[in-house]
């Protein structure tokens, strides 16, 4: 049985813990009475991994067989989750290849001819050849890849959108498909299988309509409900653990007091190596580990049945009872996010996911208070992918000076990186992000600058700090100085140690 | 010139005991596989056939496997991989096994698993050899068992000379992809083995220079 989360409140025995800071390893020595945060240990995984599998295509949820459901189809669409989820690769092999080959000799069997695999990436970027042949196996890769039959989706070839319903248009090949099987890889609750449809593989108008500033909340219910309509869809959720570091980093999966001597050991010397080390070195490090990941579930069958069986499983998982809201959160980014993977973390990012990801991650409540401060770990280095990153690096250079109000930069500047021809050729070409993901990563963001009074960010470049309309400080002694004139002398702190934990405030102590 | 090797499927090799079944195209397999596998390998071969005496190679007859065979099983169970050639010696075509890797296997209750090894006959040339290991087969009936590791075996050459999905489609529809690898007269089968290894459902290496 999995340890639950729970909250240790520090005292003057407390040695130096783990904080999140993007890529490396901060110790930070905590405040007394601070209340650390920590998120459950992985919940019981399936024993066995390809009996999971085909027990959920034997039996699923509120659906037929896929076997009988494969059966006269002459068109299948894989839709399949991309590189993003998890955002670290993951350790001996991904589970995506195993899903799909077992779906596809199940296909094969029902003598399907005319099968396309789409990678559900929405805005962020199109994966390369080699990425999808590391997500989907050689055998998978070998199989469709060369024949057009295995790609990533793109939001701006309008001519492979079909419409299917009021302002809602999808892919072509999976307007066309007999059967849509939509597999979702997730480890988190935000992630669920209809999304992964209504963001993944729609148009560009029909996604951003889902993630503009302050979006209609009945937009993504009526993409569900075009798609589904338009197409059958079976849908199929492979639900991780989250991960766990495995070699020489494994101490950044246990709690500090568990540490043995070798993890002591790994400890000093990473720590050491990353303060001496340049940072494309210490990049380097951390961007080559894989991570752990055990399968605590496959779900199939029916769309709304599979999301309400995953959503109950992830509450389980990351669900950590606190009493009370906080006056100072202390959080900061992973070392690689969905938005980063295989690059540099640059600002935007950061921010994204400690203020979107990390903060916006709750049942209901913040974790800490309206007017309370956000105190975030991060280097915030002016650093962007030169290949993913173009419109990212012109949003943060050209936009950001000029103003940092969500609703100004909708009006005068969203059009622009909507309909941008260079940005719009290096999404479809070139592997990047497409223009409009920088506003939708400072969009995602707004929740919890209009919550918290201030944020401040510890070791970060002041000129990035302030260009993102942040404050920045060198030491957590200087942001709590900081912070004590919002929050007072001894505000009651939190600290976020490592994700995904998702607080419930209980209401007694509300 | 030294030929690159290539392997695939090495997350289908279960952590513990494993017969693995080859096809044998040259005396060098041993030592090819041997460098694909983790951990230690046993190779047991059949007396008479080449394939390399050092420590870790055991000849044995196949039709009287004398009391060696207990500590196989023994072996086997205790978590050592052990590979064989059930087509006894090397021969550029695919022939019939032997069941007794199979007998091995379901003495010891460990599964089978097939490897196929492609471009080896022709070592040296530029394409490569490309090793693919399959699914583990369970333990059972060593008739049963021989007949789907051959099948296995065929599919995984088959699937390097078309593609994965074609190989699907074909045993759905009952047809044998062994077609794609032995068809036609001795001579060109031969023939056929001698040729690069062209990798399935690829586009042609691009050329610079003419």
């Amino acid at each position: 049985m999995s340890r639950p989360g729970f909250i240790l409140e520090t005292d003057d025995r407390t040695p130096e813990l783990l904080v999140p800071g993007g890529p490396g390893v901060q110790l930070q020595r905590m405040p007394l009475g601070t209340e650390v945060l920590y998120p459950s240990e992985a919940l019981e995984h399936v024993p066995d991994t390809l009996e999971a599998i085909d027990k959920a295509l034997a039996a699923p949820l509120g659906s037929a067989p896929l076997r009988d459901r494969l059966t006269g189809v002459g068109r299948l669409a894989l839709v399949v989750t991309d590189s993003s989820r998890p955002a670290r690769p993951m350790a001996g092999g991904d589970i995506r290849s195993t899903v799909l080959e077992r779906i596809l000799e199940v296909a094969a069997t029902a003598r399907v001819d005319d099968v396309t695999v789409l990678l559900a990436n929405g805005l962020r970027r199109k994966m390369s050849g080699s990425e999808l042949q590391q997500l989907t196996g050689e055998r998978v890769y070998r199989s469709f890849f060369h024949e057009g039959k295995l790609f990533s989706h793109d939001v701006t070839q309008t001519r492979s959108l079909v419409e299917v319903g009021t302002g809602v248009e999808i892919n072509e090949a999976v307007a066309q498909a007999d059967l849509v099987i939509n597999l979702n890889v997730t480890t988190e609750l935000p992630h669920t299988n209809a999304r992964q449809l209504t963001r993944g593989i729609t148009g560009q108008r029909t996604a951003w309509a889902q993630l503009t500033l302050d979006a209609d909340p009945a937009a993504e219910q009526q993409a569900t409900d075009a798609i589904t309509a338009a197409v059958p869809v079976f849908a199929i959720d492979v639900v991780l653990s989250p991960g766990t570091w495995g070699g020489p980093l494994r101490f950044l999966s246990k709690r500090e007091w568990e540490w043995q001597l070798q993890d002591r050991a790994a400890v000093a010397a990473v720590h050491r190596a990353l303060r001496l080390a340049p940072r494309q070195t210490r990049r380097r490090l951390f961007h080559g580990a894989t991570l752990e990941y055990d399968v605590l579930a496959v779900h199939a069958g029916d769309i709304a049945r599979v999301t309400e069986r995953t959503t109950d499983l992830l509450t389980r998982q990351q669900t950590v009872e606190v009493a009370g809201q906080a006056d100072v959160l202390i959080t900061g980014p992973a070392s690689t996010t969905e938005h980063n993977v295989d690059a540099v973390m640059n600002p935007l990012v950061a921010a994204w996911d400690a203020l979107a990801h990390s903060f916006g991650n709750h049942a209901g409540t913040p974790v800490v208070r309206e007017g309370g401060v956000l105190i975030c770990f991060a280097p915030l280095a002016q650093s962007f992918s030169a290949r993913y990153d173009t419109a990212a690096a012109d949003f943060f250079a050209e936009v950001l000076p000029e103003t940092t109000d969500a609703a100004v930069i909708r009006d005068r500047f969203e059009t622009r990186f909507a309909t941008d021809e260079w940005y719009r050729h290096q999404y479809a070409t070139q592997g990047a992000h497409h223009g409009l993901h920088p506003l939708e990563l400072w969009y995602a963001i707004q929740p919890a600058v209009r919550h918290c009074s201030d944020i401040i960010w510890v070791g970060a470049d002041r000129a990035s700090a302030g260009r993102l309309g942040f404050r920045a400080a060198s030491t957590l002694a200087d942001a709590l100085e900081i912070a004590s004139a919002q929050v007072g002398r001894s505000p009651r702190t939190t600290l976020l140690h490592g994700a995904p934990v998702r607080p419930q405030i209980t209401e007694a102590s509300a | 010139m030294k030929p690159v090797v290539t392997w695939f499927g090495t997350q289908h090799l279960p952590r513990g005991g494993a017969v693995l079944v080859s096809n044998h195209p040259t005396e060098q397999d041993a030592a090819l596989l041997a460098g694909a596998i983790p951990g230690p390998v046993l190779v047991i071969r059949q007396i008479g056939d080449r394939v390399g005496r050092s420590w870790g190679v055991r000849a044995m007859d196949f039709d009287r496997p004398g009391a060696e065979a207990d500590l196989i099983v023994l072996a086997l169970k205790r978590g050592l991989k052990v590979l064989t050639f059930p087509e006894q010696e090397p021969a550029p075509t695919l022939r019939r096994f032997h069941e007794y890797p199979a007998e091995l296997a379901e003495r010891a209750r460990v599964p089978l698993v097939p490897v196929g090894i492609r471009g080896a006959y022709a070592a040296g040339n530029d394409a490569g050899i490309r090793i693919r290991f399959g699914e583990p087969i369970p333990a059972g009936t060593p008739s049963v068992t021989t007949a789907a590791a051959h099948d296995a075996v065929v599919d995984l050459l088959a699937e390097d000379s078309t593609s994965w999905w074609q190989v699907q489609r074909l045993r759905a529809r009952g047809e044998d992809p062994s077609e794609a690898v032995e068809s036609g007269a001795t001579w060109r089968r031969v023939w056929a083995q001698t040729a690069p290894p062209r990798l399935g459902s690829t586009p042609p290496p691009r050329q610079i220079w003419r």
